[in-house]
């Protein structure tokens, strides 16, 4: 499943925390509207370097990249320093 | 010894049964604890595959400025980082292969398939490294 919201903290000491929840639903959408625009474009590359090789490639990028990034629901980074604490959270 | 061989002996030695009818009663059981033994590893077999690879560093206690580090990263992401590495031109990982050659990393990433990423990865599940100095270091798959 995509990831859907990542969390993210960071402290910095005599900084502003910072805190941010990013709904990464909205760059899914967003990035599905761009792949699907440009498709089209993609499929000619392929089609064009299909004779070289490349063509197969092209065109398994965009699901091995989904793929990837489906993956990356539940990692997790924590670092935690005298001065300073950074928090990811993707689920 | 099996509790079964022990009640043949014990009832040949009370002269129960006789020297012939113990001998086919061990035989039998004999015959019946490779069975077991099969069904032994298939219980071992499934055996959950590790969801996350866990890497925890911590400062030892009188190590105030040391960093903690707690890091989840989910099994799922290296299978799917070997499948994209899969579609990188043969050239590029010919090249990708000579520079981690030089950082010490003798890898050839054209011969991680699927199926080697599987046995790695359950292979991983009995993975654990524990080390402590100055840090405590923890690898380890859950």
């Amino acid at each position: 499943m995509i990831p859907i919201f990542m969390k993210m903290h960071i402290r910095e000491k005599n900084k502003n925390k910072i805190r941010l929840f990013i709904p990464l639903i909205c760059i899914w959408i967003l990035v599905a509207a761009i792949m699907i625009a440009l498709s089209p474009l993609i499929l000619i590359a392929a089609l064009i370097s299909w004779p070289f090789g490349y063509g197969k490639n092209l065109l398994l990028i965009g699901p091995r990249l989904f793929f990837v990034i489906g993956a990356l629901s539940g990692l997790v980074v924590q670092v935690e320093g005298s001065d300073e604490k950074v928090y990811i959270y993707i689920k | 010894m099996s509790e079964e061989r022990r009640k043949i002996l014990e009832m040949l030695a009370e002269g129960k049964i006789s020297t012939d009818e113990a001998e086919k009663l061990l035989a039998a059981i004999s015959a019946d604890e490779p069975e077991k033994k099969e069904k032994q590893p298939d219980s071992g077999a499934e055996k959950q595959s590790p969801k996350y690879l866990r890497v925890v560093v911590e400062p030892a206690p009188d190590n105030k400025e040391g960093e903690k580090v707690n890091i989840r990263v989910p099994m799922k992401l290296l299978r799917a980082g070997i499948k994209l590495a899969s579609i990188v031109p043969v050239d590029v990982q010919g090249k990708v292969d000579e520079a981690l050659k030089e950082k010490g990393i003798k890898l050839d990433l054209s011969q991680i398939t699927e199926d080697n990423m599987e046995e790695l990865v359950e292979a991983l599940s009995d993975l654990t490294v524990d080390v402590e100095g100055k840090e405590k270091v923890r690898i380890f798959c859950e």
